[in-house]
């Protein structure tokens, strides 16, 4: 039951690019996932246990990448994470040694080596797939899961190539059906990445609503009247939210923003860096190469080298008071909107899932304190989910929004700069050279199948957003370079061998084990008789 | 990175981190590990790092800091020279084609690249025009009565890619790769798709409204946040009421 004048509708999405590689005992990238599994997905179940049995309903949504579905669900990589654990359980008993004199660190290095062993306990108790436990507070109503588009691209640079946009929805589609026996009501674009006409392959597959910039909105020529607190709806009837940007702003400002507090626990400190080698060597990767452990001793407490011990408690206080402040500020806005709008006024709120408990270590208990005071009636608003407010059929105004997306200066600039643009040169190729492989075999079965539908993996793993990103931060360059080049590179070899008829099955079969995301694939989502129209939005180019 | 982690390298890692970074750091000092070189490598590396980070904090919005922050920490600088994996295949400059591909980067700039086949590099050769390259934006009509606008930008052969100011927004565009003829006329060889470019400037319904409503929801949206390039196209007028309504 509601009773508040207003709701909170908090997103939480979960993505990591598609990283494994069995051919290394010992991959660095790898631990991202690891990391996010200990740091993020596994506190956020206990978050939801917790609440479940405090019978608070948690009512947040949140959206699993599909290519970080495939790594959770991985064989491979789940035994990893287990002796990644392991690894840290063990570091956490030396640390415990080391620091017997220092009750302080003593504490804090308990503290770590115990969540180490609850997610050890936990990872057992879902027999390794974390999705299921998810997936339970999805089917008791107190969650909603929602999906992002296969490999996470930037959909507008893909805009003119329908089939291959439907591809990369469909393999959402279908590997969220696979693992939770339904189809997804929503979809989180990748960085709220939006161009207009996006909404038709969103609907071809039956999404409801999906998630846009705030200025998508703000800045279309028939804006809705209440901006951005309430959904509107493009002109095919799919309903669309708007980020809000004060209570983005709350979290997310390096300066103001509550991560940033002194009496946090700081990222970067990290015993990894800060022991003797011949201490930390059996802990960093192949002992030589100096990684975060996990083990992080101080807090953020100001600028520079100098930091204090991160004190739990005065943390835990800062939570209270974080969450009371940002309900505050947005029972204050939904005060003044509600004696004004016809309909309840809705605040958005989209962060990424990593950020909680990974990058802001209180991030998950500041939730939890939110979710907690909501539920006590502090402050005069409701939780709610993007379904469940559309269930109320809502009046929503028909608004067109713009290609936008929530990068650097709110475009595609991120992803489309000096340091990346040569990419999409190599990815467009691909794309209509798998296209031409579509419509040179249409319909074919066996081996050549399992070949084409491989390509087509490659060819939307090509198009990660992560890549450009990497490209574009200058660290790991080499690697996403790598990546596109193995992706691309697997593809013309099925390109080449299905011209040439030579296709063998031991490089097949060890490329499908390795990129093994979207298992029921088709390649003919390629094809999906979208004529070529000459100067028409949907053709690449016209042909002379 | 911390001065602190920077002292825990030994001089080869700090040699490698001055390469990374593309430092200027004179030979004398890179060339014998001595204390004081040693300090005056590890005060660059860090100067430039915090230049880098701080430059990167002003210009990005912060989801997409985090998503860069991922991938930039110290222990990915030192494990990018791992042998990930031996795929044979290089990138080809030039693929077999002519094709034109028009991306809209921003309501300002759009990306064009470019292929073009040996067939008609040799075509072009043959008629003497592999020097009268050029790309062309043009606006697209929407009525009959409208004055379209057009840039012209010629290129080289050797050119594969441009960034093209768009000059105005609310329109559509293609571009067109093409060569001078003999009477100075554009002759075609490929053709992009169209691109649409937004306004890129908040809402007409707001900006002009007068309802107390609107007052109230542009006070409460938070609009000065927004990213560097969208904050700009917010119009003077209503951010002079943004500030008036601070206090609501």
């Amino acid at each position: 039951m509601n009773h508040g004048k207003g709701f909170l509708n908090i997103v939480l999405h979960a993505h990591l690019p598609f990283i494994k590689h069995p051919e290394f005992e010992n991959f660095l990238e790898e631990s991202w996932l690891f990391e996010a599994i200990s740091e993020s997905y596994l506190p956020l179940l206990g978050m939801l246990k917790r609440l479940e049995a405090d019978k608070i309903p948690s009512t947040i949504t949140i959206s699993f990448s599909p290519t970080l579905i495939a790594m959770l669900q991985d064989d491979l990589l789940g035994k990893r994470y287990l002796g990644y654990l392991e690894k840290h359980i063990d570091l956490g008993n030396r640390e415990l040694e080391r620091t017997q004199d220092d009750p302080k660190v003593h504490g804090l290095a308990q503290m770590y080596r115990d969540r180490y062993l609850k997610c050890l306990a936990d990872y057992q108790e879902y027999a390794g797939n974390i999705l299921k436990g998810f997936d339970y507070f999805q089917k008791a109503g107190v969650i909603e899961i929602i999906t992002t588009p296969g490999s996470y691209p930037f959909l507008p640079f893909y805009e003119q190539y329908p089939a291959n946009v439907s591809a990369q929805i469909e393999s959402a589609v279908d590997t969220f059906h696979m693992v939770f026996g339904k189809t997804p009501k929503g979809m989180w674009l990748p960085e709220c990445g939006y161009y207009p006409g996006l909404e038709h392959h969103l609907k071809d597959y039956e999404i409801d609503y999906f998630f846009t910039s705030a200025h998508g909105l703000m800045f279309s020529p028939d804006a809705p009247r209440w901006g951005v607190f309430t959904p509107a709806q493009v002109g095919n009837g799919l309903a669309y939210f708007a980020r809000d940007l004060e209570s983005a702003n709350l979290v997310w400002s390096a300066e103001t923003g509550y991560p940033g507090d002194p009496d946090y626990r700081d990222f970067y400190r990290d015993i990894g860096h800060d022991l003797p080698l011949e201490y930390i060597s059996p802990f960093i990767h192949l002992e030589k190469v100096r990684v975060n452990t996990g083990y992080k001793y101080y807090a953020v407490s100001g600028k520079g080298d100098n930091k204090n011990l991160y004190n739990p408690d005065l943390a835990a206080n800062k939570v209270l008071e974080h969450a009371e402040n940002f309900l505050y500020h947005q029972s204050k806005r939904i005060g003044k909107l509600d004696p004004v709008m016809a309909e309840k006024p809705i605040i958005t709120c989209p962060y990424s899932a990593e950020l909680f408990g990974h990058r802001w270590f209180e991030g998950i208990q500041w939730l939890e304190t939110v979710i907690r005071l909501v539920d006590s009636k502090y402050g005069d608003l409701d939780l709610t989910t993007p379904s469940r407010y559309l269930s109320n059929s809502p009046k929503l105004e028909v608004s067109q929004p713009i290609y936008s997306s929530w990068g650097n200066k709110g475009y595609g600039e991120v992803w489309l700069d000096g340091s990346n643009d040569w990419i999409y040169r190599h990815v467009h190729m691909a794309i209509e050279r798998l296209q031409e492989l579509v419509s040179r075999f249409p319909d074919v079965t066996g081996l050549k199948e399992r070949a084409l539908n491989q390509a087509a993996r490659e060819v939307l793993l090509a198009q990660s957003i992560d890549w450009p990103v990497i490209m574009r931060s200058g660290a790991a360059e080499q690697y996403a370079i790598q990546r596109l080049r193995e992706h691309i590179g697997n593809f013309y070899r099925i390109y080449d061998a299905m011209g040439q008829g030579t296709l063998g099955t031991e490089w097949l079969t060890k490329v499908e084990k390795k990129n093994n995301v979207f298992p029921r694939l088709s390649y003919k989502v390629f094809n999906l008789g979208v004529p070529k129209r000459a100067n028409a939005l949907g053709h690449p180019y016209a042909l002379e | 990175m911390t001065k602190e982690v920077l002292r825990s390298l030994g001089f080869k890692d700090l040699k490698r981190l001055v390469a990374l970074l593309d430092l200027d750091i004179s030979d004398e000092v890179l060339s014998a590990s001595s204390d004081s070189n040693r300090d005056d490598l590890i005060d660059s590396i860090h100067e430039e790092l915090e230049d880098v980070r701080r430059e990167r904090e002003e210009l990005n919005t912060l989801p997409i800091r985090y998503q860069e922050d991922r991938f930039s920490s110290v222990e990915n600088l030192f494990g990018t020279d791992l042998d990930v994996d031996s795929v044979n295949f290089d990138f080809p400059e030039n693929y077999n084609v002519t094709r034109l591909v028009l991306m809209l980067r921003d309501p300002a700039w759009a990306f064009a690249y470019w292929d073009i086949s040996y067939q008609d590099r040799n075509r072009l050769k043959d008629l003497g025009k592999n020097d009268s390259l050029c790309i062309v934006l043009q606006e697209q009509p929407r009525n009959d009565d409208e004055m379209l606008e057009q840039v012209e930008m010629p290129i080289e052969l050797s050119d594969s890619r441009w960034y093209i100011n768009v000059p105005r927004r609310g329109t559509s565009y293609q571009a067109i790769l093409g060569y001078y003829g003999y009477d100075n006329e554009i002759l075609t060889l490929a053709r992009s798709g169209i691109v649409s470019v937004p306004l890129g400037t908040l809402s007409e319904n707001y900006a002009t409204s007068s309802f107390a409503d609107t007052d109230l929801l542009l006070a409460l949206s938070d609009l000065q946040v927004l990213g560097a390039v969208a904050a700009e196209e917010i119009p003077q007028k209503v951010l002079r009421r943004l500030s008036e309504l601070a206090e609501l």
